[in-house]
């Protein structure tokens, strides 16, 4: 415990106490590179509206999205996907250099966002989001969907291939309706339209990632289902990522909600029908990519 | 002894010796981008809305493209408390004019702390906003509404400019108990892809743009926010905390009818940036415009740029900047010609 007590000396001048503690004073959070505006400005709330219809089907048959990939000069491979309300957009860069320490595997990092003036879904159940114009860090929301893309990316690509370098993926959110769609609606297609984006990269990839979403209704999974989707009394949500390499193997599973009957029947039966949302978007982001390596011939 | 000679691909000779590859493609008349000298790529804009898409707060949006690279801007809404009477805004005349705020992107592929093209552009995109005579202050003073709570329990919102003389004025400026006054701020959140050059006209576009669609709504206070003396209390995270007026919890009224146009003072305004570059022909050396800057050795090698914003046919702004290439009478005289000719679909 002796040197608890022995101040630390640099240049003679007594380390401790060179910088001094307000406890009472707020912390001083004033973003000086970035002209946001006076700090008193309140935020105009847009006042929740009517719920979403219902348009989940079982068979999946309404499901309809837009595809487009390398639309960027510098970033190594561009993204856009487009269903409904949702656009995401994902870049990624890489592999490319690291400095300092040699490292075996390549690091791959995501980082998901939505635009600033967009409302993230359950952004209340999350502990809110910042409406600031400009945000540093991530917010609970953005987390759990980069996470989420992650886990279903590490499975998939070979990191032991790219040594001393990085793949860093960056997913914007370019607009998004949380009065009709849930989080894990937007995670299941943006796990799709990375995966378009590594292809785009030229990225190894032991396969394409497709996901599905469900909602359980009774005992009839909905695919791609909307808020409206849900039972009153509670109904469970689960998103699913799939590589067709071996026997259509899971690479990431997401559930959410609560329900009585949340048991291993369900579990089966919500994966059961992921995976034939996941093969659905599967066959036609193939179809997409064969069209591309026609034309490109 | 002779040895090979090295030849390198374009792509390659732009990274190790930009002048050269530069110099190499002027001499034939043409630039790396196989663009003439005062060839623009074109501006392209494409409106959009998220009237019905939940609950953004976005007023106006747009989606703009310039070559490779593209941009999203939307505009938001604040509220802030002025000093300033509704009678200040009343004899406001026409003199007095606003900015916005504006947040620049650039997709780099790095996060964290914004660069410094990105905090120049937003500061500059800022100035100029203000320096355009744009957005008439006039047009952002805020009356706001109140939603009263009737007694058949129907929730109705009043709005002090809908009143008829009938209706006591008097007596309903009570209900503004604070006897504060607001007004709007814009803030421009602008996201930029692909990016391949200076990004100033496509920033600045991409802002005018959206600000020639923001419709302002009407905002009001919510019933429970009237009266400051009643104090509410609530639970949160454990400690007690009250609602009260000056919280200035303001909710957006999604009436589209009652919502107004942010009508600005210009129809357009456009900035075209253009560099100067000394070109070495034979012995002689002359200094030549290029317009609308793409690729890392056009970047690189003008230092010398010449920014001009015209509306129309009359000039609202130009900046030149030398240090490299001599920037001659002829050549600023060209730049303003080819800026003021230029056309918009």
């Amino acid at each position: 415990m002796l040197f608890a007590f022995t101040p630390y000396i640099i240049n003679s001048t007594p380390y401790i106490n060179l910088i001094p503690h307000f406890p009472h004073f707020p912390a001083m959070n004033v973003d000086r590179r970035r002209m946001l505006g006076p700090a008193s400005a309140a935020t105009p709330i847009v006042p929740a509206v009517s719920s979403a219809a219902q348009t989940g089907t079982s068979d999946g048959s309404h499901i309809k999205f837009f595809l487009k990939s390398g639309l960027s000069k510098n970033a190594s491979g561009l993204a856009f996907l487009e269903t409904g309300d949702t656009i995401v957009e994902v870049s990624v860069y890489g592999p490319r250099p690291i400095k300092g320490l040699y490292i075996e595997r390549a690091s791959l990092s995501v980082e998901c966002r939505f635009l600033p003036y967009i409302t993230q879904p359950n952004e209340v159940l999350y502990n809110g989001s910042s409406r600031s114009n400009g945000r540093a860090g991530l917010t609970g929301i953005e987390h759990r969907v980069s996470a989420f893309v992650e886990t279903a990316l590490l499975a998939t690509i070979p990191l032991e291939k790219y040594p001393k370098l990085t793949i860093d993926v960056f997913v914007n959110v370019l607009s998004f309706n949380a009065n009709t769609r849930s989080l894990l609606n937007l995670a299941a297609w943006t796990a799709t339209c990375t995966s378009l984006a590594m292809v785009d990269a030229g990225i190894e990839m032991r396969d394409l990632i497709t996901a599905g979403h469900v909602q359980l209704s009774g005992t009839t999974a909905l695919l791609d289902p909307t808020v409206g989707d849900a039972d009153d009394g509670g109904s469970l949500e689960c998103v699913a990522c799939f590589t067709t390499m071996h026997n259509n193997d899971v690479v990431a599973v997401w559930m959410d909600g609560s329900s009585d009957d949340a048991g291993l029947e369900a579990l089966t039966l919500q994966l059961e029908a992921c995976k034939n949302m996941s093969n659905l978007v599967r066959s036609n982001v193939n179809g997409y990519l064969l069209g591309l390596a026609d034309s490109k011939e | 002894m002779s040895y090979p000679q090295t030849v390198f691909p374009p792509q390659v000779l732009s990274r190790i010796a930009p002048d050269l590859l530069l110099q190499r493609h002027l001499v034939q008349g043409l630039r790396p981008s196989l663009r003439k000298f005062d060839e623009f790529r074109p501006l392209v804009s494409t409106p959009g809305t998220f009237n019905d898409v939940g609950t953004n707060s976005v007023v106006g949006l747009a989606t703009v493209r310039n070559g490779d690279a593209f941009a999203f801007c939307g505009i938001s809404l604040g509220v802030v408390e002025t000093s300033k009477s509704p009678e200040f805004f009343e004899e406001l005349n026409d003199e007095e004019y606003a900015s916005i705020y504006p947040v620049v992107e650039i997709s780099r592929g790095r996060s964290g702390a914004p660069t410094d093209e990105e905090m120049i552009l937003s500061q500059t995109l800022h100035d100029t906003i203000f320096h355009l005579k744009l957005i008439p202050l006039l047009l952002l003073s805020v009356t706001p509404g109140y939603q009263i709570l009737e007694e058949d329990s129907a929730l109705t919102i009043l709005y002090p400019q809908d009143m008829g003389d009938e209706v006591d004025q008097e007596s309903f400026q009570e209900l503004n108990i604070s006897k504060k006054n607001f007004r709007y701020i814009l803030y421009a959140h602008i996201k930029v892809f692909s990016r391949s050059g200076p990004l100033f006209d496509l920033v600045h576009y991409a802002t005018i743009e959206a600000l020639k669609n923001v419709s302002l709504p009407r905002v009001y206070l919510a019933d429970s926010g009237i009266d400051p003396n009643i104090r509410i209390p609530i639970r949160s995270r454990g400690n007690f905390g009250h609602l009260t007026q000056a919280e200035q919890r303001f909710y957006v009224d999604e009436r589209k009818d009652i919502a107004s146009p942010l009508k600005l003072s210009l129809d357009a305004a456009v900035s075209s940036t253009f560099g100067v570059v000394e070109l070495m022909d034979q012995d002689e050396s002359r200094s030549i415009l290029l317009a609308d800057l793409e690729g890392e050795a056009e970047e690189f090698c003008s230092e010398s740029r010449i920014n001009v914003t015209a509306s129309g046919e009359s000039l609202r702004h130009v900046t030149i900047i030398g240090g490299g290439a001599n920037v001659t009478l002829d050549t600023i005289q060209n730049a303003l010609q080819i800026a003021r000719e230029r056309k918009f679909a």
